[in-house]
């Protein structure tokens, strides 16, 4: 008989109206990997918040290890063994991965910290659960992976038995989520127990022994991995079956984006070089690429972000290089921005002001420089029922909504500005199966109307599924180019690593 | 009842802290007050009725609180555009300086040498503000160090001036530094007599207004008020400045065009400012007296009202309208209670101090917001460089 290490019994949580943890009970066993999974506001992370101390339940109870205890701030939660990896890291730039680890429990000698007896701390820590660091590495200098690893450790060297990941993958690239894998496999082989929140069913089937599904924050299934699927998960978390897309052949008409040499050079370093790419009506066209060779600056050279330092962008026809956002705007552009709290919204700002950006000169919003107030609120419920967002009221702020509701609201935005050309970085990031699919729908619609969109995701399905034509991106330049169908996804995936296609 | 419950969020959210401060820092001026061993609730009283217990007394407080509602309106407008900008001081000392001269100076009927000021005052209220934009855009000068610096410049200046080159003609007193005085048609009317019609007149209202008398400068401060009003609430300016201030880049994906922005929200604020001045000038003093803006700290009671009211136009209004009530109660409770004005001066250090707790929390938050999307860009940027490097 395996222990229960802790146990939720029929926890609610309310917020003001909605209820986003119904009569939820869940269970985690000493040693086990339990995967928490569902679609974007199902409630995995309330009830997790729950559980660390970050939210109060309305109602419920909680033991760990059989007690029952009543946890009112994370440090409760952490006296307990249980600690948590959030999506946000709070690490200390500009200290040493020793010292952030260390945190609140330094190692002292006498009035000062002992810093010698730290870096040999941390560095026995890493070994003993191998996880590789240099506890003398500055966080700054580390790349996102090794700062999940700095935030495990943390939670390690608190000596947590249980630990909850929040979406750990969401900000990891490939690479670094299969050694994140292999590194909660290997806890839970050292007999820590972990709960995993996630929506991507490929790690779940990698790593789960148990497996909760959530949908509209209630348990609507437990399983265990060896008697379930893909399929069936996916079934369970949206409620039907995802259909298999069919997309019919894309019938190219005249030019609407096209660069000539386009050049970005940056601090010696050619960022951009010569990247020659066109957009013409009725196609969708996909940029294929691992993140940091050059898509984010493509794409605010294509929308007047950033001015090119050499060669030109057209917009059907008109030369808009250097033109500014407004003028590519006005030509005929709409913009979905890879990060949707950097560029691509205001937080305290209320969902009709986010939607109205870009649209403030439009005569339906705009009267002799007045903001029609009503027909904006309107227009707005009219996009937030049409892209189902879960949302109260049109002038509640953006920054309540939960990260996949924001990004359809965008998303919906940007959409139905109805321009001729579309760019649409990873529009679908950290969104649901069943929103992706929605606007996956959207996008193909934009097609079928013949308009031209550029895609930029690094969801190599999602360029696959929808493009009929990929230019790959590699250190800045464009490597390949292939129809639909004449390539596959293993050959792409080489070429964006830098390899060469034969 | 859920609507009401929203409506009564809503209200604590906006009043909260404001109100927290004002009730915060009465009570602690109620502690003083009591060390001292006067009686607390006949002092407070006293003071209440010195800002607000009769006609007179009233319009005391509403004539001190026009310059101040005008500072206030100006930091409304620069600081919910995301421009934190607190050169309201010297853009006010100008302002009231080159009206207080043109309407000395320049020859003409009295309505135009009005108009004439004013219009200077709101032009050089402008350009002061316009060389403080100039001075970020160009050479990214932080506005709280570059407006702050410039307020002292401009009060040296003005200082100088009516010391070495404008003083007043008719003076000998060599220590009286100031303008000439303005003749008797260059300066604002007042509003009197209100609710003194006889069947008004002997009612409780018409009691209160009796003695009643404002000048045009504080109607002129709330005609601008609703103008801000509207200005920032119901216009595609307003909308777009206020982006601007949550999230310039955000503003700038949108096609806002961000240099634009940034002048015509200085050039407004520094108008709100300039006209601060003229109207004090010209409904008060009738002349530039050196210090006359830098000592009675206008533009600062104007910074803490706009805090107050959350930047709200009407919001600062009100505030403002309390804060000038504390000072003119403040030296009602000095005559008659014979506690000392600077009590009172306190009390507003410490709503003041309370309410910028609120201020540095949204710099704090503004720069680690900042902070934050930077890393998480740079965060990014590094993730594709060491995928790169495998």
């Amino acid at each position: 008989m395996t222990e229960k290490i802790f146990e939720i019994r029929h926890i609610d949580k309310l917020y003001g109206t909605l209820l986003a943890n119904d009569d939820v009970s869940i269970h985690l066993n000493q040693g086990e990997i339990l995967c928490l999974v569902g679609e974007n506001g199902a409630g995995k992370s309330t009830i997790m918040k729950i559980l660390y101390g970050l939210e109060a339940p309305t109602d419920g109870e909680i033991f760990v290890k059989g007690q029952k205890v009543h946890f009112h701030t994370p440090s409760d939660a952490m006296a307990r063994g249980i600690g948590m990896v959030q999506q946000h890291f709070m690490l200390f730039e500009n200290m040493s991965v020793a010292e952030n680890i260390v945190f609140k429990n330094e190692i002292s000698k006498g009035l000062f910290m002992d810093r010698k007896q730290t870096v040999q701390t941390v560095r026995k820590l890493s070994e003993k659960y191998g996880l590789k660091i240099d506890p003398e590495a500055k966080i700054e200098d580390c790349p996102v992976g090794l700062r999940q690893r700095v935030e495990i450790l943390k939670i390690l060297y608190q000596s947590a038995e249980i630990i909850i990941f929040d979406e750990p993958s969401a900000v990891l690239t490939p690479l670094e989520v299969e050694s994140l894998l292999e590194t909660i496999k290997s806890l839970a082989a050292s007999g820590k127990s972990i709960v995993l929140i996630t929506h991507k069913l490929q790690e779940v089937m990698t790593v789960a022994d148990r497996i909760y599904v959530m949908r509209a924050g209630k348990v609507v299934a437990e399983r265990l991995r060896g008697e379930t699927d893909t399929d069936e998960l996916a079934y369970l978390m949206v409620g039907h079956h995802p259909a298999l897309r069919e997309v019919p052949a894309a019938k190219p008409g005249k030019i609407l984006l096209e660069t000539k040499k386009l050049s970005l050079h940056r601090e010696g370093r050619d960022i951009l070089k010569d990247i020659d790419l066109h957009v013409d009506a009725g196609e969708v066209v996909g940029i294929a690429g691992v993140s940091g060779n050059g898509q984010t600056e493509l794409e605010m050279c294509l929308t007047g972000l950033q001015r090119p330092t050499g060669g030109q962008v057209f917009l059907q026809g008109e030369e808009v290089t250097n033109a500014g956002v407004k003028a590519h705007r006005d030509s005929g552009m709409a913009y979905i921005s890879e990060d949707r709290y950097l560029w691509g919204s205001a937080g305290e700002a209320t969902l009709s002001e986010n939607v109205l950006m870009a649209k403030e000169n439009r005569p339906e919003f705009n009267s002799n420089n007045f903001l029609k107030q009503k027909a904006i609120k309107a227009y707005t419920k009219r996009l937030i029922e049409r892209f189902s967002v879960k949302a109260n009221d049109t002038e509640q702020k953006i920054r309540e909504l939960s990260g996949g509701n924001a990004q359809k609201l965008i998303t919906a935005r940007e959409i139905m500005m109805d321009t001729p050309v579309l760019i649409c970085c990873e529009p679908t990031r950290g969104i649901d199966i069943g929103a992706m699919e929605f606007i996956h729908d959207r996008i193909l619609e934009k097609r079928e109307n013949g308009c031209g969109v550029l895609l930029v995701s690094s969801e190599l399905n999602e360029i696959m599924t929808l493009s009929d034509r990929i230019y790959v991106l590699f250190e800045g330049k464009i490597t390949g180019e292939f129809k639909r169908g004449a390539v596959d996804e293993k050959t792409l995936g080489v070429l964006m690593l830098g390899g060469r296609h034969d | 009842m859920t609507k009401l419950k929203k409506f009564g969020s809503k209200f604590l959210e906006a009043l909260g802290q404001p109100l927290v401060a004002v009730l915060l820092s009465l009570l602690i001026g109620a502690v003083i007050i009591g060390l001292s061993g006067k009686d607390i609730l006949s002092s407070y009283a006293i003071m209440f009725k010195g800002a607000f217990g009769d006609g007179y007394y009233l319009s005391a407080t509403l004539q001190r609180s026009t310059a101040i509602i005008m500072g206030g309106l100006a930091v409304c407008i620069a600081w919910r555009s995301g421009y934190e900008s607190m050169g309201g001081e010297g853009q006010m000392i100008f302002g009231a300086l080159l009206s207080a001269l043109i309407a000395y100076y320049m020859p003409g009927p009295g309505i135009a040498k009005i108009l004439v000021g004013i219009l200077g005052a709101a032009l050089v209220g402008a350009v002061y503000s316009i060389l403080s934009g100039w001075l970020w855009e160009k050479f990214s000068v932080t506005f709280i160090i570059s407006t702050l610096m410039m307020n002292y410049i401009a009060n040296y200046i003005a200082s100088y001036l009516t010391t070495y080159k404008v003083k007043d003609p008719q003076s000998r007193d060599i220590n009286s530094i100031q303008t000439g005085k303005l003749i008797e048609e260059a300066r604002f009317g007042k509003v009197s007599g209100l609710f003194q019609s006889d069947g008004l007149k002997e009612t409780a209202l018409g009691q209160y207004f009796k003695d009643f008398s404002v000048h045009w400068g504080f109607f002129f401060a709330i005609a601008c008020a609703v103008l801000v009003y509207i200005l920032l609430r119901k216009t595609k300016f307003g909308y777009q400045s206020k982006m601007n201030g949550l999230n310039s880049r955000f503003a700038l994906y949108g096609g806002i065009n961000a240099r634009g922005m940034l002048y015509l929200v200085m050039i407004l604020s520094g108008i709100a400012a300039g006209l601060g001045g003229a109207f004090e000038v010209f409904g008060s003093k009738y002349r530039y007296i050196d210090q006359m803006i830098f000592s009675t700290g206008y533009a600062w009671s104007g910074m803490v009202g706009a805090l107050l009211a959350n930047f709200d136009p009407f919001g600062t209004v009100l505030a403002c309208i309390l804060l000038a009530g504390l000072s003119t109660g403040g030296s009602a409770m000095q005559r008659s209670a014979g506690i000392p004005v600077e009590t009172v001066n306190m009390l507003e250090g410490i709503i003041m101090l309370l309410m910028s707790v609120k201020l540095l929390h949204l710099i704090v938050i503004r720069r680690k917001v900042s902070r934050e999307d930077r890393l998480k860009h740079e965060a990014e940027l590094e993730n594709g460089k060491e995928a790169e490097a495998k």
